[in-house]
């Protein structure tokens, strides 16, 4: 009886383990999409709408789901609160937050942070250069992470089980 | 009972100080950096009243005009005539205040940056230089932004009492209108508080109000920051800000069928030839020029063909004889009769 509730566990456990890894597969090209839609919005502010960062980039928060509206309404809050940190500041420190509740990895937020660094600082044309790129950049990351969920979301969802099951026929 | 007046007086004029006061330290001193911001906490009310303009250059020290003197303040917090004990601004309080002022947006102040001055909350106009970037010969932006001038705003309601009786006829109609005036001399409030009575009204005299077209190419008269002007320019008043003064008289008369237009600082020939249309449509119009007097003006090429057609009816000559904003003389623009006795102090 007690093996048998032990056994469950270590199914139950590595089964689920499996499928958040395989959650998180599919939770990245879905944020990476949402971040691109973020990013196009903020062309069209710049861009055409000359609005004013803390502005445009409450606007895009409220517009897009957790974690990534969260984001931009971060940035935006720091721009403004008390004396004001520099763009590029806030953009780090909001992406940090972001590490934490986002499915991305490394090489996304490395993208996003060096986007950050030019963010606000220079006119229209420079602002225009670099959110091309920034967008095309995560275009490519997102057909990446695409191709990445394709091979591995199903894999992992059986993986986590299998493994816990291979395991507990060990054990016993 | 006279000695109760000038109490009350006294009060109201309190009350009005510890208002400007408190604009000046909202709307200026929070886009100043804490470090320079506190260089500015024992300085005294009086100071603070008289201030006209804040200079901040790079390297050099920070400069605070008043209509008397030049001062800097020195670390210690104190006052100095002596400018070389004043602080010095550094490259980074340069930055953190352009910052500030363009909300981390520098894109978005582009046409500003390009015209070299930004407009704050109250009306409060930032100039700027910096390196000029070309394009095509036209200046397209400035960088390297290496002085910032903040000239702060002074809305004076009732100014322009004494005047008005000169600019409107028996018949309650709008003269024709030059002011005459050097820089600094009040030019610009006077016109706007002339600008705010034609569009209001003035009850004491049985003036009703007219629509009066505003062409506001340097965002001087209204103040227009955001879209809203941050100064009371009347009821009656419709505002076209930034726009260039020759299309947008032409504009105005087309659309908004004002009894009135004023606009500030006409001197090109684009200029003129939209003054001749407009006067054409039977609008009214006041306007200001640089200049000391009227011999001033017979040697501009332009402006001396306008007095000499004697298009205004009233030209009024500011200066700074009895302070700031003297009216020094008000001429019959047929005749070229002075009007006035004597100049008398503004306000």
């Amino acid at each position: 009886m007690f093996k048998m509730v032990g056994a469950i566990l270590i199914i139950i456990g590595s089964g689920i383990t499996g499928l958040i890894i395989a959650r998180n597969y599919s939770l990245r090209p879905q944020q990476i999409r949402y971040l691109r839609n973020g990013m196009q919005m903020l062309e069209t502010e710049i861009l055409y709408g000359l609005t004013p960062l803390p502005e445009a980039l409450r606007r895009i928060g409220q517009r897009l789901p957790f974690p990534i509206g969260q984001f931009y309404l971060r940035t935006s809050e720091l721009l403004t609160h008390g004396e004001g940190l520099p763009a590029f500041e806030a953009w780090e420190i909001a992406l940090r937050d972001l590490q934490d509740n986002s499915a991305l990895l490394a090489e996304d937020l490395d993208i996003l942070y060096y986007f950050g660094q030019s963010l606000g600082g220079s006119d229209r044309q420079e602002q225009e250069k670099n959110l091309r790129l920034v967008l095309e950049q995560l275009r490519q990351l997102e057909i990446k992470a695409e191709e990445l969920k394709v091979k591995n979301k199903k894999l992992w969802q059986y993986l986590g089980f299998s493994l816990g099951a291979v395991v507990v026929l060990i054990l016993i | 009972m006279v000695k109760v007046s000038v109490i009350e007086k006294k009060v109201s004029e309190n009350v009005l100080e510890s208002v400007f006061i408190n604009k000046v330290e909202q709307q200026i001193f929070s886009v100043f950096p804490t470090t320079i911001r506190n260089l500015f906490s024992e300085i005294s009310r009086d100071l603070l009243i008289e201030l006209e303009e804040i200079r901040f250059r790079l390297n050099r020290p920070l400069i605070l005009i008043t209509a008397k003197e030049h001062l800097t303040i020195t670390t210690k917090k104190q006052l100095s005539k002596i400018l070389e004990n004043g602080y010095i601004v550094t490259h980074q309080d340069m930055e953190k205040i352009l910052h500030k002022i363009s909300q981390s947006s520098i894109y978005a102040w582009e046409e500003e940056f390009r015209r070299g001055y930004i407009t704050l909350k109250g009306g409060h106009r930032i100039g700027l230089t910096g390196k000029a970037v070309l394009d095509k010969g036209l200046i397209k932006t400035l960088k390297d932004i290496s002085g910032l001038n903040f000239r702060i705003a002074k809305e004076i309601i009732g100014v322009a009492d004494q005047i008005m009786p000169y600019l409107i006829t028996r018949e309650q109609r709008i003269r024709h209108t030059l002011l005459v005036s050097p820089p600094r001399c009040g030019k610009t409030t006077l016109l706007r508080d002339i600008v705010r009575q034609l569009s209001t009204g003035i009850p004491s005299i049985g003036f009703l109000g007219v629509n009066v077209g505003l062409v506001d190419e340097r965002s001087e008269i209204a103040g227009t920051f955001q879209g809203v002007p941050q100064y009371n320019v009347g009821l009656r008043t419709d505002v076209l800000d930034g726009c260039p003064k020759a299309q947008g008289m032409v504009m105005l008369v087309r659309s908004m069928s004002p009894q009135v237009i004023a606009t500030d600082e006409i001197g090109t020939y684009e200029d003129i030839q939209a003054l001749e249309e407009v006067l054409n449509a039977g609008v009214s119009l006041i306007t200001t020029v640089h200049g000391h007097n009227l011999q001033d003006l017979k040697q501009r090429p332009y402006l001396s063909k306008i007095v000499e057609q004697r298009l205004f009816s009233r030209i009024i000559i500011l200066g700074r004889s009895l302070g700031v904003g003297t009216i020094e003389q008000i001429l019959d623009g047929d005749t070229f009769e002075p009007l006035l006795a004597k100049p008398r102090k503004g306000g």
